[in-house]
């Protein structure tokens, strides 16, 4: 019991922090003030910085209009193009892509991961292949996938999970190597069978490393997605920009980008906050 | 096997008895030879209530992975109720010396978690888990993780484990090394309660002489280098054991002496 208490008065005493610091230190401790929405005021400082700048840059006019657009013009266009549906509907098809591509290779990754990490000959023989063969940029393969695949949605999904794979496979890899062995002997003395064992001993060990490699998949896979919607779709958030720029509409381009931005690191947000829930005790737990 | 073993009280009085015979064990560490243990025999009768004391390093925890069958000596048996171990059992239950508690389960889960493999409902099994809870004193942190926990309630938790199967032969690593005197007598008490209720086999490995005096049958000292038994002392003083009794006093002393010499005799 005490020791819990303890615990918490040592956290209540950052008070302490903010009644010494002064000027930035007073700012920078300011989030342990209310929940979430301190941090979110926090995190929103520095866009609406970057969009004053932006709408003086434009009042200056520094740069021609059809180069940088008005910020309410591009707040516009993207309502319109939420009303509209198209931008939703792009946007669909870009998270469908991505998801699809992360299930295939990031499946993949992971059953290889698993299985370097398992089997000694595997890592010995095949791993260093697998591994210079991911080094390649995604873009590197793209000339190549497009004559065998073809510039259909193949393509595309093929581009994603490639660069999802490693990721994962790496995670997965990580995971078994440098799990602590010592919860085995805990394992057999508890009798545990075989799947009981992987399920509840091995399993939740590796999935932080495991979950880990899903986010860098993710984020990975957004980008490399929109650069393959840029190069040859006909839908897709990439589709939508680039039809922006061909016909010189700029606040198309600035909403996607936009967009593009924000789904992103809510994505990220979204499976960090999920790896804290289920794997929160491997930020904490020292040994 | 497993499910021999059941949640209701034991009804066989003569599980539990081990004979060591002639157990050795050596290590390589960095290109030396290390002895752990050399030649070592004792033997356990059913429902006996064992102590080791004895410097660190002379081979207590390496016998103790022994008896439960976790690693297996180099030469030399060890019986456990008539048969050879060759593999770790649920009627053999361990409490390591560092807790390891899962860290991803809860105190709650991490204690069912040695009942997976026994037979029982599902209610039995979470009654016989906050049962455990409530005697080592963790009552309300049945779903605190480990990182949440202090290091004595850790072990707490660690003994509920070893404790829920019921296993005939307990294994127990320093079980109360990190409690303070208060919680750590009250555990002892407990402890002895639990042996005799479930009469069950102890063997208890721990630094603290007077402990290992005021539990136990026979006090097992041993000595480093190579790892080997010193002396066995019986200890004959009827239960409940009083710490300031003259023949109390008198065995510490003897076996504290021992312990001393040791130490000179090694450096
Ligand atoms: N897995 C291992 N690999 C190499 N050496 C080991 C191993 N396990 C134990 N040893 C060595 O065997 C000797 C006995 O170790 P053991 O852990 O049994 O000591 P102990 O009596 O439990 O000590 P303590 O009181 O510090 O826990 C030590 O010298 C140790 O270095
Ligand atoms: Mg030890």
């Amino acid at each position: 019991m005490s020791d819990v208490t303890f615990k918490n008065a040592v956290l209540v005493d950052t008070a302490f922090d903010r009644s010494t610091g002064r000027g930035w230190r007073g700012i920078v401790s300011a989030p342990s003030l209310p929940s979430w929405t301190g941090k979110a005021v926090l995190g929103l400082v520095i866009p609406f910085l970057v969009l004053a700048l932006w709408s003086y840059a434009v009042r200056q006019e520094w740069l021609a209009e059809q180069i940088l657009p008005d910020p309410r013009l591009v707040y516009e266009t993207t309502l319109d193009l939420l009303i509209t549906g198209q931008l939703p509907a792009e946007l669909a098809v870009s998270l469908g892509r991505v998801a699809s591509g992360l299930a295939v290779g990031g499946g993949l990754g992971l059953l290889f991961g698993l299985a370097f990490g398992l089997f000694r000959p595997l890592d010995i023989y095949v791993a260093p292949t697998v591994r210079a063969i991911c080094l390649v940029p995604s873009l590197g393969w793209l000339p190549f996938f497009m004559l065998l695949f073809g510039i259909g949605e193949a393509l595309k999904i093929i581009l994603i999970a490639k660069t999802c794979f490693l990721p994962l496979m790496v995670g997965a890899y990580e995971g078994i190597r440098s799990r602590p062995r010592k919860y085995d002997d805990v394992a057999r003395a508890l009798e545990l069978p075989w799947f009981a064992r992987v399920r509840l001993v091995v399993w939740p060990s590796i999935l932080p490393s495991i979950l880990t490699g899903v986010r860098q998949a993710l984020s990975r896979g957004w980008k490399v997605l929109i650069l393959v919607e840029m190069i040859s779709s006909a839908a897709g958030l990439g589709y939508l920009m680039m039809w922006g720029r061909k016909a010189f509409q700029l606040d198309v381009v600035f909403a996607t980008m936009i967009v593009i931005g924000l789904v992103g690191w809510a994505l990220d947000y979204g499976l960090t906050k999920f790896q804290h829930q289920t794997t929160g005790w491997s930020f904490k737990a020292a040994a | 096997m497993a499910d021999s073993l059941t949640l209701s009280p034991p009804k066989k009085l003569d599980a539990g008895s081990v004979k060591i015979a002639d157990v050795s064990k050596t290590f390589r560490v960095e290109g030396r030879t290390v002895h752990a243990l050399d030649s070592v025999s004792l033997s356990i009768e059913a429902g006996e209530f064992i102590s080791i004391v004895g410097p660190s390093g002379c081979g207590k925890s390496t016998l103790l992975r022994f008896l439960a069958g976790l690693d297996g000596p180099d030469s030399g048996r060890i019986i456990v109720d008539g048969e050879a171990i060759d593999r770790p059992s649920l009627r053999r239950g361990i409490v390591f010396q560092d807790h390891r508690l899962l860290p991803w389960f809860s105190v709650e889960k991490n204690i069912g978690l040695s009942l997976h493999s026994v037979s029982g409902s599902e209610v039995e099994k979470r009654e016989r888990v906050q049962y455990l809870i409530d005697l080592v004193g963790l009552t309300g942190f049945e779903k605190a993780l480990p990182h949440e926990l202090s290091g004595g309630m850790s072990q707490r938790a660690a003994i509920a484990r070893g404790l829920a199967p019921r296993p005939p032969l307990l294994l127990l690593d320093e079980p109360l090394g990190a409690l303070d005197s208060l919680t750590r007598s009250h555990l002892q008490d407990e402890l002895l309660a639990i042996w005799e209720r479930e009469k069950c086999t102890v063997v208890m490995v721990t630094h603290d002489v007077e402990e290992a005096i005021y539990l136990s049958d026979r006090v097992v000292v041993m000595e480093p280098r190579p790892g080997r038994i010193s002396q066995i002392f019986n200890i004959r003083n009827a239960r409940p054991r009083y710490r300031d009794d003259p023949e109390f006093v008198t065995t510490r002393r003897e076996i504290t002496e021992l312990l001393g010499s040791q130490k000179k005799k090694n450096h």
